[in-house]
């Protein structure tokens, strides 16, 4: 399989990457990274960014740099580990990288549903890996966790991922998965990767719906079908960490991928109680939308 | 990178001790209209907690990170922001002030314009907060005198909230008070409803918010309790913790009185004697003022 349709060539070994022979989409090598981003016109607390280019610093770990949607660079931290090397750079690196080339970064996880692909979105700690994986453990095969990397040039489509779910403790145990033969995503967090390469697709599936996942205090589950603008302004919401959008200058091309794309997709918001969270009841829910909705 | 200075204006507080109702009050005061705003639609909107601030404002996911990362980088998360709102911004907070392992204040010095601290009578503080939380008195009594005590200190799952570490009660009120100095403006909830006018006008002249009294009698008048409790039993209150019954629920003073056991008012005066008899709530011959 190919990561995001991608030919990667790694001095980092990543998960679903295989030697290529074929010239490279995107390199990723170690060598030295500047501290600072001359002309940024983007600034976060650890990164800096301006169109094709885009600088991240994580304290004791590493230095990224992503330039032109080809090429990353990594000065590492002696005391930090290939795995969270990758989890950075499978993360807030490889969306940047992927908006560079032209996609449509979304923060959220998809699975194949009939001959079509779901992508279930929203904020950090709204269940989106959670639900993944629980339908996963259903029969539904993975296309990607955390990042879904859509391309819009005519009917959407999802692309698949790096082959594998990171789950928190407390989600492993709703989901009656061992976390004891599992490897922590950094040594300090108990947030565990869970292969999942047997259960992917291998090729990019047409995006039919995406649900946007939302917590509030009550504990009713409810589904939302959203129409019109609200399709289009939860798509920009949905964007992986969409300041990036501003940072790479990519604003426009942006509000075209969004709003080119909600003509072939369903929206729908999911809204679900807080406390506890009660994963198997929507997982019925999902299924059971799936099936009628 | 020194153009975030001075443009944060924290509303901080321990918890249950009138935050929300002054956010009521600042929504009522800066809309100016003629209904009451809705309690779903409160200014501001800003929580220092918030794991989205974060997640939008570090360039890096909060999930990928450990509770003292996070910690270390949430000042600058605040100067980014202040930098990019070129204007002076409300942010609710919870965490006590606190400082990062490096020695750095939380609240970024350089990004501090300045404080509105509410303070509560801890008595009264107990009981709400057992209320707010859905658990007994005693349990509440215990984490009001615990150092250690956070919200949201989970490390195997993920919420929508940082960790706030919110230390005792009595050391989250001389954290503020000692820690940020003159730009601290202290508000005793029991003051706020006693003598509501001169209070609340005291904060808007320190927030240097919109100084009429009759905007400032309308927007107090839309801040009633009742007004608060029959909107949050027509429509709910997002802010309400999942299993409390209500989240605007007496807004007394001096409730302790019909819950408080005899032992439970001795404990929590032995815990926090000194805080209580410096902002008034207890008098030298140990009695409670309110």
């Amino acid at each position: 399989m190919k990561p995001f349709g991608l030919n990667i060539h790694s001095m980092i070994p990543l998960p679903g990457c295989t030697e290529q022979k074929e010239t490279p989409d995107v390199s990723i090598r170690f060598g030295h990274v500047p501290d600072a981003l001359p002309g940024a016109t983007l600034t976060r607390a650890c990164s800096q960014e301006c169109s094709g280019r885009f600088l991240l610093i994580v304290d004791h770990v590493a230095r990224y740099l992503v330039e032109n949607g080809e090429s990353i660079t990594i000065q590492r931290s002696p005391e930090a580990t290939d795995d969270e090397l990758r989890l950075f750079l499978m993360s807030n690196v490889w969306a940047v990288l992927l908006l560079q080339r032209g996609l449509l970064p979304l923060h959220g996880c998809g699975i194949k549903a009939g001959s079509g692909a779901v992508v279930f979105a929203g904020p950090s700690g709204n269940g989106k890996s959670t639900l993944a994986a629980a339908l996963m453990n259903r029969g539904f095969p993975l296309i990607t966790d955390e990042l879904s990397a859509v391309c819009t040039n005519g009917q959407p489509m999802l692309l698949p991922g790096f082959p594998q779910i990171l789950l928190w403790a407390d989600a492993l145990k709703k989901l009656g998965i061992d976390s004891r033969k599992l490897v922590c995503a950094r040594p300090a967090l108990l947030k565990y990767i869970v292969p999942a390469e047997s259960r992917m697709v291998a090729n990019p599936v047409f995006l039919k719906r995406i649900y946007i996942l939302s917590v509030n205090n009550g504990t009713d589950l409810a589904v939302t079908s959203l129409k019109g603008m609200r399709k289009i302004h939860a798509l920009i919401d949905t964007t992986y960490r969409s300041h990036h959008v501003e940072g790479q200058d990519l604003k426009n091309v942006h509000f075209k991928q969004c709003s080119d794309a909600v003509k072939y997709i369903d929206v729908k918001q999911v809204t679900r109680g807080a406390d506890p969270f009660d994963i198997e009841s929507l997982v019925s829910l999902i299924m059971e939308d799936l099936q009628h909705g | 990178m020194d153009d975030c200075s001075g443009r944060i204006l924290w509303l901080a507080s321990y918890p249950k001790s009138g935050n929300t109702w002054f956010r009521v009050f600042y929504t009522n005061l800066i809309s100016g209209q003629e209904v009451p705003a809705r309690i779903d639609e409160l200014e501001p909107r800003l929580m220092a907690g918030s794991r989205a601030l974060f997640d939008e404002y570090a360039g890096v996911h909060a999930s990928n990170l450990t509770f003292d990362e996070i910690e270390r980088i949430r000042p600058q998360v605040y100067e980014t922001l202040a930098r990019e709102e070129k204007k002076t911004i409300f942010i609710k907070i919870h965490d006590a002030y606190t400082r990062t392992g490096e020695g750095v204040p939380l609240v970024s010095q350089r990004a501090t314009r300045g404080a509105i601290y509410f303070i509560r009578n801890p008595l009264d503080v107990a009981v709400s907060f057992a209320h707010h939380n859905a658990c007994d008195v005693q349990t509440m009594i215990e984490k009001m005198a615990d150092n250690q005590y956070s919200f949201c200190a989970w490390p195997n799952r993920i919420v929508s909230q940082l960790r706030q570490r919110l230390l005792s009660w009595s050391a989250h009120v001389t954290s503020w008070v000692d820690g940020l100095g003159p730009d601290l403006h202290l508000m005793r909830y029991e003051d706020m409803v006693l003598s509501p006018v001169e209070t609340f006008s005291g904060a808007v002249r320190f927030a240097r918010l919109p100084n009429d009294p009759k905007r400032i009698q309308k927007a107090l008048a839309f801040s009633d309790i009742g007004e608060l409790q029959r909107q949050e039993k027509t429509s709910g209150f997002k802010e309400k913790h999942a299993k409390a019954s209500s989240f605007f629920r007496k807004g007394t003073i001096g409730a302790w009185r019909e819950v408080l056991t005899r032992d439970q008012v001795k404990r929590l005066i032995d815990d926090h004697r000194d805080v209580m008899k410096r902002f008034g709530y207890l008098s030298d011959n140990d009695e409670p003022v309110f």
